[in-house]
Formats: structure tokens, C-alpha cells, sequence
């Protein structure tokens, strides 16, 4: 599930805005049939993380490490590495909430309820 | 557990992929939503961090332009371009009209950023780019009537076939090259902003920045401000109109004619009914220049010499942008001003030209009467007029934000109210001539009297040009010099009151021109231009003659001048200032109320040598301690007008300082004397407490060991972006001297541009731009030559005679060709 959510990831990131990263998400958590969500989510998660950072990265790299020099002083940030941990959590936490959206919905869907029954 | 992971009501031996959502499963679509919502917004000062981090078109995303052929649709033939090792572009065009659509579309493509962002500014746009912090700019310089100023100056402008063909090229090359970007300055991005097209008003605009950059300051409001708490006489006391011959120097020495009347009291009877003085933003004091032209007599080559540095803000790109335009009509390499086509300062292969600010009052401030707070109607003698009155909007990224309203009376436009009377200011910037048709004259001039003559189309701001030709060098002082008498334009003055009034200005058998004098060198610094002999009344604002008169003696000591030596003039960082006030200062001071260390620091500026070197601790305690001696002496007095920025000039200081410690019950001990205590303070008395308190601020903010103290860290020497983002400028400069030295270095301001050339059969010249023509924040060229030009080095000038001879030493070529891009 890691390298596959990378890969759509990397893809999404590169080619559409980057709230694709929410939506694409949205669609794996649908589309999740797995019972160990928690694993899966863990996975996706950082998929989306990993994919942000490194596009940055080798983005970066192009420019000569300018882009992430001159953004982590605009940021007041003290270490270069830190913009693309910066990168990580945006990537992350944007993967995790519309991959936790998706699967709710994707429960909904199924169950056709939106919330628990009652016990 | 994550929060999903519910469990089933009612258990089951099979799992299921699906479940019953847990009841507050919702939570997690809404905070999706929330989270890309919120990274898709401004959230107070932190910008949209979705959008700007975005791989796919954000930050990431940096293509550098690339020095590659291209199509430019409106060229009528090829253009070349070569890029020399040293950054700088030359380019080559079958026609005038291809030249100029091509510096324009080259200069967009190095520096559309700072283009934008300049032009917007004077013209009262700048909330559009960078939101609400542009608000106050903008409501002054449309309140100043900059607007109106522009389309005036675009009308004038444009009625010369000639002008309007140069506008319309440049303009043409920049819209081509907005519409063929395809990836956004970094700027760009990280404002949401996007560039619109220019036009021939952006243009105008930003040498209407320029222009009330080197003449929008005035002393009238200070001044009138100042005499009513403190009396006209003291004032006229504090800031005299001329000085004595030490504390002097002109940069048109001698006699014009018979000396005119002294300013007298009677000549300011008007007492204004303005009290509550606004505060009306101004433009650095200090923008000004060094230029100096040596002739052929006192040249080792045998040839005239000359050398230019223009003193302003430093930012990173550079407002100047080195480059050669080469065309069938002309050959010419200089500097140009972003936003406007041609060559500003440069040189021919037969002329080379620079300017200083000329310094002339330029602005005055009337009183004009209303008939009623809110009335249109104002007095002009005996008339009734009608301002008139223009609704200008101010806008935002989103949309208009609110409505500035502008009334322009028959003197100009109305600044601040107070009750029925009315101060409206009155600027030669808003008589303006052709300059670009001036400019553009230089380039066919072949000798200085071409070039002097070039000038009689110059209008603002009012400069001091040197012009030299191989054998020839000449300086005239050119521009709408208001004809003023004796003391108009020093306060505030009634309107209709002035021979000024009638904006007229001086004629032309009163210009003030010099050509091969005697001397055989001609300088000037933005120092007074005459003495007393011209008769017309210039003012009384001009710079201290610290850098002009160390000019001068640079160029006395040696019979011999060669390029290096004007190279080293440009560097000499000696305090002209320190150097007239330290030894008074030593003097004077207490030495037994003092700490050891303390004396022992006296001990080391008793042998300074008056050099501000950045390793130096001494021109750090000499600079504030001279500060603190210019507060302690008029704390009492200036503060009083609660405008403490505004002070008596440091060569007034000095003079004081002379008088007072020569005859101790001289007039100006009233000034040593603080007024606040009882006791009658001595020179010693307050020398010694201004060094205490500088020793304490300094202790303060650069910590208690005086090794810290030096130069580089006092004067903190740095060039910061154009839109002052962080991590965008350069770090600390290691740099020599002061303002008050030739090489002019304020640490935020001092010359962004230096050149100075050797004429001849073949003219050899030396540039330095700190900072390249690169304008791009994420390219390795950005802050070009910044450590360079601080260590006071410059480049050799590459001038090509064509083409051929261009791209054989061309780092970079590149080709524009007429067709579709």
C-alpha cells in the first residue's frame, strides 16, 4: 500500500494542484477494502509525507538547494531540513484527513447509515 | 487505536471491510475540508501555504530563464544578444524601435518582479501586490497627485514621435515577454499575485519614482514647525543659508557676479495658520552622488577621465541595469534606470556623462485659504477659484478598498487641512520636460558641448552632469531651477505670495555651466552649487561638503590622474566629519570623569586616522558619540517640535563646536547650554556626557566588550530584497567607509552603481552594479558581485564595437527573431 499510494502520489503531486493530494486520498480511503485500517492508514500517510518532501527535494536540488535556503529564512526556520519536514507534515496531514474522510465515507456508502447504530 | 477503528454493535466471526461509522466519523470529511480551506488562504501575515509549496506550480516549480533563441512577433528584423562574462548584456538591433522592444523584453525577463513592484508604487498601486502594508504609500502619492502627474508626463512624453516610438517598443518587448512566462517570478508566488501588462503610464511611473526620490525632500514644514517654538532668529541661526569658507565648499567655485543681500528677518513676514504639522513622507535625505570629470591636462592618459557613483537605498536587484544597446543610429553601454528604455548614465565611444543630484530646493509648501473646511473654493488674491477634484481608488488582489480623493488647486495638490487653510505643495517634479528625449541625445552627441546641449530638454529631477569628450570636460547644473528670491521657498509662504508662484524657471543666460576650467577638473557631491555672487536664491538644504571637498583634495594631490586612481577616489573612505569634529570632541572631553577603559579608547581615537574600515572600532565610538553630542546639544531645543529626525546639518556642529571652544561666551554657547537645568553647561560638560551615554548604547546593543564595536557591525551594511523578504538580501558586508565619506556607505544606503572611464581612441571603463542584472531570487547570479563591490572592486567594461566582435566573447548568446514565439 506505501509504494502504491507513493506512486499515485508522486504522480498527483507533480501533474494536478497540490489538493489533489486530498482528493486522491479521499478516493484510496473509499476504495480501501482492507480491515487493517490503522496499518493502512499509517502507510498512506506517510506515502503522502514521504512524496511531498522528496518532490521538494529533488525540486530543491535542481535549483542548486536555493529554493529551501531562501524559504527557511522567510519562515524564520533554523535549519534548511526543516522546510522539508515542513513539506512532510503538509503531505502528511493532508494524506491522513482525506484518507480518514474516505474511509468514513466509504462507510457511509456501504452502510448506508452516517452514524453508528445504536447498541 | 485510531480514532476510525470502531467497532461493530453487534460482533461477527467475519471482519468486514465496511463497518457502522462511529458517531463522530463526520469529523474527519470536515476536517479535511477545514485543512485545505485553510492552507488555500491568507491566515493573517502567513500566505496561502498550499498554493505557494505547491509542487506542481508553487515554489518548487523554478525555471530559470534560459539565454536560448527565441520569436518575438513585432520585431521587424533580428536582434542579438550576448551576455559577457560579466553578466552583462550587450544588444544588437537593425533598428531603433527592435533595440528598444528588445531591452524591454530582455529587462522583463531579468527583472519583471522589481518592475511591477516599482512602477506601482509611485503611481499609489502597491496595495494591489502586497495588500493592506501598501495602503500608506499609496494614499500619499495619490493624495501627492501622482496620478495625475503620471498621465500628464505620458501625454507630454508621448506628443514626441520620437519618445513615444522609444515607449511603445519597450512596452511592446515587456508585454511580449509577460505573455510568453511560463513559470512566475518567486515573488510572484509567494504574494498570489500575477504581473499585468505594461503600459507607456508604468514606464512613467517609475521615473517619477526616481525623480521624487532625488527631489521630494523639503525643509519648509521642519522649519516653519521649528520657528514657532524657538523664533525665526534662532532658527535662521541654526540653519544658515552660507558658512564660512572652512566649513564650506561649492561645486561651481568663484564669482557669478556682484554678491546678492543676505536672507534678512523681514523676508519671512508670514506666519502660518497651520499647528498640528503632518507628518508627510519623504524620501531619504541623503540620495544624491559623486561625479567628477578630469581633463586631458591632469590625465596620464592624455585623454578626459570621468567618474560617477549614484548614492541610494541598496536592494537586491539593483535599480540600475548595466547594459549595451547598439543600434545603426548609435553605440552606447550605461546603466538604465528598470521600467525605462534607453541608457540613463553611460558613454560613446566619443562622450561618456553622469549625474549628482542637484540638490536645489525642488518642493515648497503653501497655505492656501478655503472659504470653509470642506469648500472647493479657495483664494487666489483677490479671485475665487475652484479646486479641482479627482475620486482615485485604491485597490486590493480581491478588489477596490476605498476611495482617495484628490484637489489639486492652481499650485498643486492639497496634502492636509486644518480648519479653512490648506497646505498644498508645489514640485518642479510636476513641470516636467522630455528626458527621455534628452537622454536619447546623449547618444549622438560627439562632443561635451553636444552633451551639455543634450541637457537643455532636461527637466527633473534638477542634476549636476559632468560630460567629457577625449579632449574636453564640462558640468552644468541642469533642470527647472525654480527663480526664487532672497528666502522663498524656506517655510511655508502664503500661495500667491512667491515669484515662484508663477513656476517659473531660471533662463537660460543664467544657467550654471562650467567647460574646461582652469583647473582642469570640475566635481560635484550634491554639495551647494554657488555662493552668494549668483543671484539667484537656491535654497538652503544642500548636502554637507564632507565627500565633495575630500573629491576635491583627492583630485589636487596628485598633478597625474589615471582610472585607478578615480577608482581609489571612489573608494576613500575617509570621515570628512570625524575629521573636522573629533579633534574639538578630544579636546573638549573629561577625561578624569572617565572609566579606564573609556580613556584607553580615547587614547586609540587620539591616533585614529579618520578611515571608516569596517575592521575599526573607532569610526563606531567617534559615530555615535557624534551623535549623541548633536542630541545633547539640541535635546532641549529640537525636541521641542517633536520631530526629532529633523536637526541642524553636523557642519553647523562643528562650526559650534569651533566657536564655542575658542571663546566659551561666544553666541552659540546658548545652544551647549541645556536649557532644562538650571546650571549653564559647558562644551566639556556636555561632550563628556554625550560619550557616556554613546559608551552605554553601545554597550547595549553590541555587548560590553568594545572589540565588538566594530564598523561592519555598527554600520550593519547590508542589501536587503526590494520587497524586504527575509533570506532574500545579502548578509552583513564587511564594508568600508560612511556617508559622510566618498565612498558613501550608510549601511542601508550608498552607491548602487559605480563607473568610471578612461576616454580615448579606444575608451576603457570600470562598472560595478552590486548585484548583476539578475533578478531572480533562486538563480545562482542573484546578489552577483555584492562582496565585490563591498570590497570597493570593479569590473572591466566590455564595450563592443558590433556584433561579430560581441559573440566572440559572449558567455551567453541569444537570438530574437520576428515570427510567433
Amino acid at each position: 500500500m506505501f509504494f502504491f499510494s507513493l506512486l499515485v502520489f508522486l504522480l498527483g503531486l507533480w501533474f494536478l494542484p497540490w489538493w489533489s493530494l486530498a482528493l486522491i486520498s479521499v478516493i484510496l480511503g473509499i476504495a480501501t477494502r482492507t480491515t487493517a485500517r490503522g496499518r493502512f492508514t499509517f502507510h498512506v500517510t506517510m506515502a503522502g509525507a514521504v512524496a511531498w518532501a522528496a518532490l521538494a527535494f529533488v525540486q530543491d536540488g535542481r535549483s542548486f538547494g536555493l529554493i529551501s535556503k531562501r524559504m527557511s529564512a522567510l519562515f524564520s526556520l533554523p535549519s534548511t531540513a526543516l522546510i522539508f519536514l515542513m513539506m512532510a507534515t503538509l503531505g502528511g496531514v493532508t494524506v491522513l484527513l482525506g484518507f480518514k474522510a474516505g474511509l468514513y465515507l466509504r462507510d457511509v456508502v456501504r452502510t448506508g447509515s452516517l452514524t453508528a447504530e445504536e447498541s | 487505536m485510531t480514532p476510525t477503528r470502531s467497532r461493530s454493535p453487534t460482533p461477527t466471526t467475519k471482519r468486514s471491510s465496511s463497518r457502522h461509522p462511529t458517531s463522530w466519523g463526520w469529523i474527519w470529511p470536515l476536517l479535511a475540508v477545514l485543512w485545505v480551506t485553510a492552507l488555500s488562504r491568507p491566515l493573517g501575515s502567513i500566505p496561502p501555504l498550499g498554493a505557494i509549496f505547491d509542487i506542481h506550480s508553487g515554489i518548487w516549480q523554478h525555471h530559470e530563464f534560459a539565454w536560448k533563441d527565441r520569436k518575438i512577433p513585432e520585431l521587424k528584423s533580428a536582434v542579438h544578444i550576448a551576455v559577457d562574462q560579466n553578466g552583462v548584456p550587450h544588444i544588437f538591433a537593425g533598428s531603433e524601435a527592435d533595440l528598444y522592444l528588445a531591452q524591454g523584453y530582455l529587462m522583463a525577463a531579468q527583472r519583471l518582479f522589481q518592475m511591477d513592484l516599482s512602477s506601482r508604487s509611485t503611481a499609489g498601486r502597491l496595495t494591489e501586490l502586497v495588500g493592506e502594508k501598501g495602503l500608506e504609500m499609496d494614499r500619499f502619492f495619490i493624495r501627492f497627485g501622482m496620478r495625475q502627474s503620471i498621465m500628464k508626463t505620458v501625454n507630454e512624453y508621448m506628443q514626441d514621435p520620437q519618445t513615444a516610438a522609444m515607449i511603445n517598443a519597450f512596452v511592446r518587448g515587456v508585454n511580449t515577454y509577460i505573455d510568453q512566462l511560463d513559470d512566475l517570478p518567486v515573488e510572484y508566488k509567494l504574494l498570489q499575485a500575477r504581473p499585468e501588462h505594461f503600459d507607456a503610464a508604468r514606464v512613467i511611473a517609475m521615473a517619477r519614482a526616481l525623480t521624487f526620490n532625488l527631489s521630494g525632500n523639503a525643509q519648509d514644514l521642519d522649519l516653519t514647525q521649528l520657528r514657532q517654538k524657538i523664533g525665526l532668529e534662532r532658527v535662521l541661526d541654526l540653519f544658515p543659508e552660507f558658512y564660512p569658507d572652512r566649513y564650506s565648499d561649492y561645486v561651481l567655485p568663484g564669482k557669478w557676479g556682484k554678491p546678492r543681500r543676505p536672507e534678512k528677518n523681514s523676508d519671512f513676514q508670514f506666519e502660518t495658520h497651520i499647528r498640528d504639522f503632518p507628518s508627510i513622507p519623504h524620501p531619504p535625505p541623503n540620495n544624491g552622488s559623486n561625479n567628477w570629470v578630469v581633463g586631458p591636462k591632469k590625465s596620464t592618459t592624455g585623454h578626459s577621465l570621468l567618474a560617477n557613483d549614484t548614492h541610494l537605498g541598496y536592494t537586491l536587484p539593483n535599480i540600475w541595469f548595466e547594459n549595451q544597446l547598439s543600434c545603426p543610429e548609435f553605440n552606447v553601454y550605461g546603466v538604465s534606470l528598470v521600467n525605462v528604455p534607453g541608457i540613463i548614465n553611460g558613454f560613446t565611444a566619443q562622450t561618456a556623462w553622469g549625474p549628482t543630484n542637484g540638490t536645489t530646493d525642488a518642493l515648497d509648501y503653501y497655505e492656501v485659504e478655503f472659504s470653509d473646511e470642506n469648500s472647493l473654493t479657495y483664494k487666489d488674491g483677490e479671485l475665487q477659484r475652484e479646486a479641482l477634484q479627482f475620486s482615485e481608488t485604491i485597490s486590493n488582489a480581491r478588489g477596490p478598498l476605498e476611495t482617495v480623493q484628490v484637489l489639486w488647486t492652481k499650485w498643486g495638490p492639497l496634502l492636509y487641512r486644518e480648519g479653512r487653510y490648506g497646505l498644498v505643495a508645489n514640485w518642479t517634479g510636476f513641470h516636467t520636460k522630455n528626458e527621455l528625449l534628452a537622454l536619447r541625445h546623449l547618444y549622438d552627441s560627439k562632443s561635451v558641448k553636444e552633451c551639455l546641449k543634450a541637457f537643455n530638454d532636461w527637466g527633473v529631477p534638477i542634476q549636476n552632469f559632468v560630460c567629457a569628450d577625449p579632449d574636453h570636460i564640462g558640468i552644468l547644473h541642469a533642470g527647472f531651477v525654480p527663480k526664487r528670491t532672497v528666502g522663498e521657498g524656506r517655510f511655508i509662504e502664503a500661495a500667491g505670495s512667491s515669484q515662484w508662484n508663477l513656476n517659473e524657471p531660471v533662463g537660460a543666460k543664467d544657467r550654471l555651466l562650467r567647460i574646461d576650467p582652469p583647473q582642469s577638473y570640475l566635481r560635484s557631491a550634491n554639495e551647494r552649487i554657488v555662493d552668494n555672487t549668483y543671484d539667484n536664491y537656491m535654497g538652503s538644504k544642500y548636502e554637507e561638503p564632507f565627500r565633495g571637498s575630500r573629491i576635491r583634495e583627492r583630485l589636487e594631490a596628485k598633478a597625474k590622474l589615471s582610472g585607478q586612481d578615480l577608482i581609489d577616489i571612489q573608494n576613500d573612505d575617509l570621515d570628512g566629519q570625524a575629521r573636522m569634529a573629533l579633534p574639538q570632541m578630544l579636546k573638549a572631553v573629561a577625561r578624569a570623569e572617565l572609566s579606564g577603559m573609556q580613556r584607553e579608547w580615547l587614547e586609540k581615537l587620539d591616533h585614529w586616522d579618520y578611515h571608516d574600515a569596517a575592521s575599526l572600532v573607532e569610526p563606531s565610538l567617534y559615530k555615535s558619540w557624534f551623535k549623541h553630542l548633536k542630541n545633547e546639544i539640541f535635546v532641549d531645543e529640537v525636541e521641542l517640535a517633536n520631530r526629532r529626525h529633523f536637526m541642524p546639518p553636523d557642519i553647523r556642529v562643528i562650526w559650534m563646536l569651533d566657536r564655542v571652544a575658542s571663546n566659551p561666551e561666544d553666541s552659540d554657547s546658548q545652544w551647549i547650554d541645556d536649557k532644562r537645568t538650571v546650571e549653564k553647561e559647558t562644551l566639556s560638560q556636555i561632550v563628556t556626557r554625550a560619550l557616556k551615554k554613546s559608551w552605554e548604547e553601545l554597550e547595549k546593543e553590541h555587548g560590553r566588550d568594545p572589540g565588538q564595536w566594530t564598523w561592519t557591525n555598527y554600520n550593519h551594511a547590508q542589501i536587503p530584497h526590494i520587497a524586504r523578504l527575509p533570506g532574500f538580501g545579502s548578509g552583513l558586508l564587511a564594508m568600508n567607509g560612511s556617508g559622510q565619506s566618498v565612498r558613501g556607505n550608510r549601511g542601508w544606503h550608498g552607491p548602487v552603481y559605480k563607473f568610471v572611464i578612461e576616454l580615448g581612441a579606444e575608451p576603457k571603463a570600470w562598472m560595478q552594479v552590486p548585484g548583476g542584472m539578475n533578478g531572480d531570487p533562486l538563480s545562482r547570479d542573484w546578489g552577483r558581485d555584492v562582496e565585490d563591490w563591498a570590497a570597493g572592486k570593479m569590473h572591466p567594461v566590455e564595450f563592443y564595437k558590433d556584433w561579430s566582435e560581441s559573440q566572440k566573447h559572449a558567455v551567453h548568446v541569444m537570438n530574437l527573431s520576428p515570427g510567433e514565439g
